[in-house]
């Protein structure tokens, strides 16, 4: 089957004024005729395939606006191939946006000075949908997303989180192959992130929807996507499922020792030794070098042991650890 | 294109019905131009009450003048007024919703507004302008009423056309405020006084490089039988060739600007 999107070694280049500095550097900046390339996206490759749900993950300026930009059509890439339902975005953009469904989070694709229901209304006549979809569509979102409660409010007076569930309505409402979701949950409470993750459930069940989501919410990921793509500088430095990428990142798990007496120095193969205050005792282990079964078997047999407990990191430390770039992605051995 | 044109008069009605949910601004801005037109003829009138008349231009000539633009403005204003906003939605990033919906992005960027405000303008153009009629005591033939008509369609596409190349260079340069409020200055007055009050450099800029001068003097010229201020005659017959030339420029500019749209981070 051929997948839904593809891209391959695709780059992104802008070229931005050079910034002076030192004396009146803002006019020099103002007056100059420079340029500089800066690379947004280099030289990426990834395909999905219908139905699929994935993460799309990164520090704020690592390209992933860019790319959903070259996916949709809005940008021009500079170099590699884009291909989304076998259309070539750039140049068959309103062919492809029949098709497709955006939502961009920080700002709403909707009128804002009239009732969500109005927005809904021209939605149909601009997308062509046969009334029958759009009121079957309608019931569904009603259902979903409680649309009714305030379809006939004006989308200025929407809490973000009612906006962000018309915006999605929006981007469905004509059935698309793909839903892109451009940080969606921005600025949404906590019960209404919820919503959207049930409802993106229901929705891949139900239609198959091929999505893309980025945000900056580890839960939405894990709750959402099976799969996740990290990006950082521009480049893809994981692609996989998100139970696997814990390994692949962070393959360094704590094992937690609690003794029944005080014990003294303590010496184990395979582990770092992290603290140690004679009653409790963190280590360090490479879960591709030893397994946690043999080091609690190794210790049981040499101390006094009362409890041990194994920590896994957080994928959201993880993500937190690229973004401060503090990450040391391991070497392969 | 066409396809996209059906949907304009839907934009238009939401447009119309945001505008409506702020009543009192609308009232307000109506009563406001309204007072605004009568200044400017005001101040028009003083001056000629001054010097009798202005460059041999007697005082309903003038309001003809002023007339005849703000007829083509009108329009203009209601319809097509912000595009001197362009370079907001671009820098903004609402230009990027434009494009992920299956509808031409002129179409949908035109339908975004409407600005009531010149409907104060019609209102008081069509009586100003009716007013000088029967006071210079004119009896036009039907093709003279032809020519008018045309020059006030003419003079309609020059503002859109020079307010779409401006907006449009927003695409390079993010920003087109400078140049929009170069060209407005130079249009208001060129609009409330014949050209001939100013000196040669002005009337060959306002004629070949911003030629505003062909959205109504120089039509106006050619009906009220007088030599104008370059001393070419018939030149006002060019109006719509004008028009064309710059609308075809405007389309260009657009085209090209568009295909090189670098859209705005987050």
């Amino acid at each position: 089957m051929t997948p839904i999107i593809q891209v391959q070694s695709l780059t992104k280049q802008f070229r931005v004024p050079v910034r002076h500095k030192g004396r009146f550097s803002a006019i020099r900046t103002l007056f100059s005729l420079e340029r500089e390339a800066k690379t947004a996206v280099d030289n990426i490759s990834f395909t999905i395939q219908k139905g699929d749900m994935v993460g799309y993950v990164g520090p704020n300026g690592a390209g992933k606006s860019t790319t959903i930009k070259m996916l949709t059509g809005i940008l021009l890439p500079t170099s590699g191939r884009v291909e989304v339902l076998e259309f070539t975005p750039h140049q068959q953009r309103q062919q492809l946006a029949r098709r497709i469904g955006v939502v961009f989070g920080q700002k709403t694709q909707l009128w804002w000075d009239v009732p969500v229901i109005e927005s809904l209304r021209l939605l149909k006549e601009i997308y062509k949908i046969p009334a029958a979809t759009y009121n079957a569509n309608l019931e569904l979102f009603n259902d979903l997303l409680d649309l009714h409660e305030f379809q006939h409010t004006p989308v200025r007076q929407l809490s973000l989180g009612q906006r962000m569930r018309s915006d999605l309505a929006a981007a469905l409402l004509h059935n698309p192959d793909i839903l892109l979701l451009d940080e969606p949950t921005i600025g949404v409470d906590v019960v209404a992130k919820e919503h959207f993750r049930n409802f993106m459930h229901q929705l891949n069940r139900e239609r198959q929807v091929t999505v893309l989501l980025t945000t900056h919410d580890m839960t939405d990921i894990e709750k959402v996507c099976e799969r996740m793509i990290i990006i950082d500088h521009g480049r893809i430095i994981y692609d996989g499922l998100v139970a696997s990428m814990k390994e692949q990142l962070a393959p360094h798990r704590t094992l937690v020792v609690d003794f029944t007496q005080t014990v003294g120095a303590i010496e184990l193969d395979h582990t770092e030794l992290v603290t140690h205050d004679g009653h409790q005792a963190r280590f360090r282990f490479d879960r591709r070098q030893i397994s946690a079964s043999q080091l609690i078997t190794e210790l049981a047999a040499r101390y006094p042991v009362k409890d041990i407990s194994v920590e896994d990191p957080e994928i959201e430390a993880i993500v937190r650890e690229i973004y401060e770039g503090t990450l040391q992605t391991p070497k392969e051995t | 294109m066409l396809d996209s044109l059906r949907l304009y008069p839907k934009f238009i009605e939401i447009a119309i019905r945001s505008r409506m949910q702020y009543r009192s601004d609308f009232l307000v801005g109506i009563f406001g131009v309204i007072i605004l037109n009568f200044v400017n003829l005001s101040l028009i009138s003083i001056l000629i009450g001054r010097f009798q008349a202005l460059a041999g231009w007697r005082f309903w000539e003038i309001v003809m003048l002023y007339a005849m633009w703000l007829l083509s403005h009108s329009v203009y204003a209601v319809f097509f007024w912000h595009l001197v906003l362009l370079d907001e939605d671009i820098l903004h990033g609402r230009f990027d919703q434009y494009l992920v919906r299956p509808c031409n992005p002129l179409i949908q960027f035109l339908g975004r507004e409407i600005n009531y405000m010149g409907v104060a303008d019609i209102i008081f153009a069509t009586t100003a302008f009716s007013l000088a009629y029967s006071n210079l005591d004119l009896r036009w033939l039907f093709s003279q009423w032809a020519f008018f008509a045309l020059a006030l369609l003419a003079g309609l596409v020059i503002e859109i056309s020079i307010s779409w190349i401006i907006g449009s260079i927003s695409f390079w340069t993010g920003r087109s405020r400078a140049l929009f409020s170069i060209s407005i200055r130079f249009s208001v007055l060129s609009q409330q006084y014949p050209i001939d009050i100013f000196g040669y450099w002005y009337r060959v800029f306002v004629t070949g490089f911003l030629p505003i001068a062909f959205m109504n003097y120089y039509p106006l010229t050619i009906l009220l039988g007088k030599q104008n201020a370059l001393e070419i005659p018939r030149l006002g017959l060019f109006s719509p060739l004008v028009a064309l030339v710059l609308l075809l420029i405007g389309w260009l500019v657009w085209k090209k600007g568009l295909a090189g749209y670098t859209s705005s981070g987050n």
